[in-house]
């Protein structure tokens, strides 16, 4: 007998555990939302934190020294700062003073940090909120804000770092590089000695007097007093200086966002486009910051529909804070005056297609998709590429649906003389990338894009079936509250992880036994 | 037997969930929480029998503040598996819970076999598999929970506890030892009054 083997004569299963309450969730993240408990030092497991990462992935750091700024900048905080150990974290509503290994923290109301020591550097993740910091001469503060690709360290100086926003505590919008960028912005006033502040592209080092902002991987850039913090754009096509307006159509996604912003349907914004480059978006109504997640998602769309392909935003406290997006946009395409709108482009593709004009529907309907993914579009654009003979564009679509799909749909073109499956039975080039349709769905995933991620899932699935994407493809239909799919997907689990699986369902409203 | 139900993290499940729950996504974190709610309930629970057990929900919730809050900082390429951060982080909260001085001895007999319910063989076993567990030192009672209800290797749990895999083995073949014996006088027991 085996040690393993030692209690195998007894059922030890018959020693039960109760499941946790039906509220603990709630009660965890109502407790993760307070910030009460000052988890001073976490119980990590000292592998998770030797291979915790510096620099490479975040961003904005300082260090500091100034006795003086703490005393106008933390009236509320303990005069006397209180000792921590090696490593830990702080959050919470009051404000704080920290004496870490080598520095000194004075935390803002709201600041969240956690910290570590890393030989004689002390590494610094400040997530949200201000903080004042004062570091020594014999130590190095690396502190990270989120930002990617940059960092900031500090030696022998006093600095305050704000980071208004941070978008590890906000709901992931759109596209991983959108989501990046809202990370990024932190700034840095340095009061005493300097402050290197590091980017892919530059390295700064931020004098006495001197206020920076630290955006991912874009230079950083000098902040005059009194203004927003905002990125640089290369390569701006439009004329500086000048203003457009942009009309957000009329979109699902944004709907309750533009009725709450705006009684009409549709919004306008207003672009300005600075000497500098920068553009920035206002809207013409007040501001609320409540709507900060949806506000996202309109700049978002509005960025994207004027071919700008990053964003950047200012979040603050404040709430007369200006929200600003800017980036680069493609120098052969400037902003536009009106963008297109995937709707009116797929009903006139409808339209079309009732009135045999093929090769036109095919046209707006292809207009529309490239405005806006939609797949309930692709059977149209099929249909009317099977009818307009288009083979080349008859078979992307068709390649685009799932094999149940396609048993139904291939008569359509196989009517019209294609055979949209001929790539495939001829043994020609693959005519779908299993392998890049499933690294697309996870990415999407990832990025809370349940919807589209099941649709990319479902593709790569059609492409090649494999039962590893199962579980993932389940959780996009469970994320985008898609009861078939989910128990569609579900009912292809082993038996083994419908156990484990369920829950991630049944949490939102769905059974899919 | 084992009976542990604890997620494995090696799926891409538990990647992607990171991945959004370390972006602060609410409902990543509720994914979270409901997938690894139970084995760190269960896990708490399990070591806090016959002690303070009212300090189990808090214990677990306590557990999942800390996990969300260090969340951005873990590594999933490291050599902790998310399951085992997890099980890591309720274990020495709780272990460190039963280092108080008031905890040290029971605070209520766990159900004992024979005072269980006639005609549930299963719940007297499962009632004399508590009593057994809460006779452990706390020392032991972790190592052979983890193994035996959360199927952590030797080296997962020598991680989880800061122990060298020596000990571990050792510290599990004692607690075995002493549970087996436990079980069999209480099965041997039953059988005579029954």
């Amino acid at each position: 007998m085996t040690e393993d083997d030692e209690l195998r004569e007894f059922d030890l299963s018959a020693w039960e555990a109760p499941p946790p309450p039906v509220d603990f969730a709630d009660s965890v993240i109502a407790r993760a939302r307070e910030g009460t408990p000052a988890l001073e030092v976490d119980p990590e497991p000292p592998s998770s934190r030797a291979r915790r990462r510096l620099i490479g992935a975040a961003a904005v750091a300082a260090l500091a020294v100034a006795a003086v700024a703490m005393i106008w900048f933390a009236p509320a905080a303990s005069r006397e700062p209180k000792a921590m150990a090696g490593e830990g974290s702080s959050s919470g509503s009051d404000a704080r003073r920290l004496e870490l290994p080598g520095a000194i923290a004075t935390l803002d109301p709201g600041a969240d940090i956690t910290w570590h020591r890393s030989g004689d550097d002390l590494v610094v993740t400040q997530r949200a909120g201000n903080a004042t910091w004062q570091v020594d001469g014999s130590h190095r503060l690396v502190l990270d804000t989120g930002a990617v690709g940059a960092s900031i360290e500090a030696t022998g100086a006093s600095l305050r770092v704000e980071v208004p926003m941070n978008a590890m505590d906000k709901r992931v919008l759109g596209g991983s590089a959108i989501t990046a960028a809202i990370v990024s912005i932190a700034t840095v006033t340095v009061y005493e000695g300097h402050v290197k502040t590091t980017t892919p592209t530059q390295t700064v080092i931020v004098k006495p007097g001197e206020k920076v902002a630290v955006t991912d991987d874009r230079p950083t850039v000098t902040v005059e007093p009194g203004h927003g913090v905002t990125a640089p754009v290369a390569g701006m096509g439009e004329t500086p200086g000048s203003n457009v307006e942009v009309v957000i159509p009329d979109s699902h996604d944004l709907e309750s966002c533009t009725t709450r912003f705006h009684p009409r349907s549709k919004v306008l914004f207003g672009v300005a486009i600075d000497h500098s480059g920068v553009a920035s978006i206002t809207p013409k109504d007040g501001a609320d910051l409540e709507l900060g997640d949806c506000i996202a998602k309109v700049f978002t769309d509005v960025a994207q529909r004027n071919h700008m392909h990053d964003v950047a935003m200012q979040f603050g406290w404040d709430p007369s804070a200006q929200w600003s997006v800017s980036g680069p946009t493609t120098p052969t395409q400037a902003p536009k005056t009106v963008a297109c709108d995937a709707k009116a482009l797929a009903d006139e593709g409808r339209q079309k297609l009732g009135t045999n004009d093929d090769v036109g529907a095919l046209k707006a309907l292809a207009q529309s998709l490239a405005c806006k993914d939609d797949p309930s579009l692709y059977p149209s654009a099929y249909m009317a590429a099977c009818a307009a003979a288009d083979e080349k564009e008859a078979k992307r679509y068709f390649n685009m649906f799932t094999s149940t799909r396609q048993t139904q749909l291939v008569p359509i073109c196989l009517r019209a003389g294609i055979d949209p499956r001929a790539d495939a039975v001829n043994g020609g080039a693959p005519a779908c990338d299993a392998q890049a349709l499933a690294d697309k769905a996870r990415q999407e995933l990832g990025d809370s894009a349940d919807a589209q991620a099941l649709v990319d899932f479902e593709k790569s699935l059609a492409c090649r079936d494999d039962p590893s994407l199962y579980p993932t493809a389940y959780m996009a239909a469970c994320g985008s509250k898609n009861p078939a799919k989910a128990k569609h997907w579900f009912s292809k689990l082993p038996a083994e992880r419908k156990t484990s699986l369920v829950q991630i369902c049944l949490r939102k409203g769905i059974d899919p036994r | 037997m084992r009976t542990a139900a604890t997620a494995t993290t090696a799926e891409p499940v538990d990647e992607l969930m990171l991945r959004r729950a370390q972006t602060g996504d609410e409902r990543a974190w509720r994914d979270l929480i409901a997938r690894f709610g139970p084995p760190v309930h269960s896990l708490i629970w399990r070591l806090l029998v016959g002690r303070a057990r009212h300090r189990v929900e808090d214990l677990a919730q306590e557990t999942f503040v800390r996990v969300l809050r260090a969340l951005p900082g873990f590594d999933p390429a490291g050599p902790a598996t998310l399951s085992t951060w997890i099980l890591t982080i309720a274990a020495r909260l709780t272990l460190n819970e039963l280092r108080r001085p008031e905890l040290a001895a029971l605070d209520h007999e766990p159900a004992s076999a024979e005072r269980a319910d006639a005609g549930s063989e299963r719940k007297r076993l499962g009632d004399a598999i508590a009593v057994g567990v809460a006779a452990l030192p706390d020392a032991q009672r972790a190592v052979l929970v983890l193994r035996e209800y959360h199927e952590l290797d030797y080296a997962e749990i020598a991680s989880v506890l800061e122990l060298d895999v020596g000990t571990v083995k050792s510290r599990l073949s004692r607690a075995r030892s002493t549970l087996r014996a436990h079980l069999l006088t209480t099965v041997a027991d039953l059988e005579r009054q029954s």
